[in-house]
């Protein structure tokens, strides 16, 4: 056997111990035994040490994920966790040389999973584990995200009540609608007590950041609607169709001063916000 | 903590930082408010890059109070994969930042194929795999600007393909290219009970004056062979062979890796500190407890095996 290239060489071993088919198109593996490649004579065997390797790189990545969801995993089964999760990142490896990635999709495909095994539309518990799993995802992504902690609050002061044209999203907000009450539910888990699963309504949150603490505030629909337009585009007006009754739209100055103070929304983005304080 | 002075006529491409612990997110209430007395700390890179919260707003405020270390498990230095030049301009602009007295990482590589296993993977010591390597530190060293220091990892497996040990794969790359050396001696022991080799040969082998950084751990030795756990405090051995280590490089950068069961903040420093005690107490001829030709016919189920490399504490951001 000709010796095997460096490339020939990682290309084998990360096969063996990923256990994933390689991607179409790729370099091909070799179908080589490990007794081919690794040298056997030492105190550690060959198929031992690859062992180690190969259950350490599915054990590792599962307790980060099990860190990044840990309500979910407590709520149902570790068992049913790492089952799913197994299946997760056998399907989306991680290819970035962050962590902070490898659950980006994880909710994703609890959706797609559960959308195909589901018999009816109604799947209340398939609904809250999904949304759940958002949930923690969000808490996870905010924690992490630019936020508005060392930003001059005084630049707000001459709002007065004149709203300005355009308003931006703290780029480490965000906005979910959920199908049950879930925050509740998640702060009884984290204080150890065991509740029961909270039942189907509709609610929303604001997953935001104060004081490097992670806050989720309760949302009316409106004011979550108006956030939603606001992150798709900084122009306060004209008003999505959904705010424009004269009773929502009289409240909207108000709220939008109140969520400077909780470090929801700013007057530039958060950039320009950065520069201007410095 | 340690105050020492070099030895007389020894040059150090970098400073002796005395005695330093990993800054992990468990600690960092308690080091802020309480400003222990630890002479430096050594963080991991990735886990402050991208994150713009609690993490980085405690990183700046620990920078400004101690020196710090970046040390990276990302850069994959050996793969067969084109260099990440957005990860290096992530750790440059982090660098740029906080200022850190020096840049680490592992002579390994994490993945191939756009695939990144988080792990620090062992390399076949050949020569082709050198020149790999030796090309690829100078490009990191050239696009950060600075000297790349790198860390020997432990390892489970040997490749067929060798052309020479891992010492002297370490000795021929600061050779090719200035790169500086972190040395973990905790890493050398547990290869060398894995595979069979004297640790002394390993450390006889390393150009001392290149080694600017010491790591010591624990790890968890499953008599026929040891797993890199950093879950413990330092063995006897271990220390012993740091002692050792010691007596060519004089004072050096001396770092307890501690990551997985993290004891208290006290803990920690009590154990770093027991390493003066080792140097006063170094006797030769050096001896082990356990043989470094392990203990072969012992059964062990490898799925009790602990995990090495631990990562879980990088995921814990929150304040
Ligand atoms: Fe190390």
């Amino acid at each position: 056997m000709t010796s095997p290239t460096l490339a020939e060489i990682q290309t084998w071993f990360q096969h063996i111990n990923t256990r994933l088919p390689d991607r179409s198109g790729q370099r091909e593996f070799s179908g080589w035994e490990i007794d081919d490649i690794l040298d056997d004579s030492g105190p550690l065997n060959a198929q031992h040490g690859t062992a180690i390797y190969g259950n350490g790189y599915m054990a590792r990545l599962l307790g980060c994920l099990a860190a990044e969801f840990p309500t979910l995993r407590q709520a149902f089964s570790t068992e049913w966790f790492d089952h799913v999760a197994q299946q997760y990142l056998s399907r989306y490896p991680p290819t970035e040389p962050s962590l902070t990635t490898l659950g980006s999709r994880f909710p994703a495909f609890l959706q797609e999973e559960l959308s195909a095994t589901s018999l009816t539309a109604d799947d209340t518990a398939g609904q809250f584990i999904v949304d759940l799993a958002r949930l923690e995802r969000a808490i996870s992504e905010t924690s992490r995200g630019q936020g508005t902690e060392n930003i001059d609050y005084l630049a707000f002061a001459h709002w007065g009540s004149i709203i300005p044209s355009s308003v931006y999203l703290a780029p480490n907000l965000r906005l979910l609608k959920l199908r049950s009450n879930i925050v509740p539910f998640l702060h009884a888990m984290s204080n150890r007590q065991n509740p029961s699963f909270p039942e189907s309504c509709e609610k929303y949150v604001v997953v935001c950041r104060r004081n490097f603490q992670v806050c989720l505030d309760p949302v009316e629909w409106w004011q979550y609607e108006l956030l939603q337009h606001l992150k798709q585009s900084p122009t306060v007006q004209p008003w999505p169709d959904t705010l424009a009754s004269s009773e929502i739209a009289a409240r909207i100055p108000v709220w939008l001063l109140l969520s400077t103070e909780r470090g929801y929304i700013l007057d530039r983005p958060l950039r320009a916000l950065q520069q201007s304080n410095h | 903590m340690r105050h020492t002075t070099p030895k007389v006529g020894q040059h150090k491409p970098l400073p002796d930082l005395g005695l330093g612990v990993g800054l992990r997110p468990q600690h960092f209430n308690h080091v802020l408010a309480e400003q222990p007395a630890v002479d430096w700390f050594e963080v991991i890179t990735e886990n402050f890059m991208e994150d713009y919260g609690w993490s980085r707003h405690v990183l700046h405020n620990v920078s400004e109070r101690y020196p710090v270390v970046f040390h990276g498990v990302s850069l994959s230095i050996g793969s067969s994969d084109p260099l990440n030049r957005s990860y290096l301009d992530g750790v440059k602009k982090l660098a740029n930042e906080v200022s850190p007295r020096w840049v680490s990482d592992h002579l390994c590589w994490t993945g191939t194929l756009g695939r990144n296993s988080h792990d620090l993977l062992p390399l076949p010591f050949t020569e082709e795999c050198l020149d790999h390597v030796a090309a690829r530190v100078c490009q990191v060293q050239d696009h950060l600007e600075r000297p790349l220091v790198l860390e020997n990892p432990s390892s489970y497996v040997q490749f067929k393909s060798k052309d020479m040990t891992e010492w002297e794969f370490l000795t021929a790359l600061t050779e090719r290219t200035e790169c500086l050396l972190l040395l973990d001696v905790n890493n050398v022991y547990v290869s060398a009970r894995n595979h069979g080799f004297d640790p002394t040969d390993f450390i006889d082998g390393v150009p001392s004056d290149r080694i600017v950084q010491v790591h010591v751990a624990g790890h968890t030795d499953n008599g026929a062979h040891c797993i890199d756990t950093h879950d413990s405090a330092v063995c006897d051995d271990v220390w012993q062979l740091y002692a050792y280590l010691c007596r060519s490089t004089g004072p050096v950068s001396t770092l307890l890796e501690w990551d997985a069961n993290i004891p208290a903040f006290s803990d920690l420093l009590a154990e770093v500190n027991k390493a003066s005690l080792a140097i006063e107490n170094f006797c030769e001829p050096l001896t082990w407890p356990t043989t470094m030709e392990g203990r072969p016919g012992e059964f062990v189920d490898i799925r009790n095996d602990s995990l090495s490399t631990p990562l879980e504490f990088l995921m814990t951001s929150r304040r």
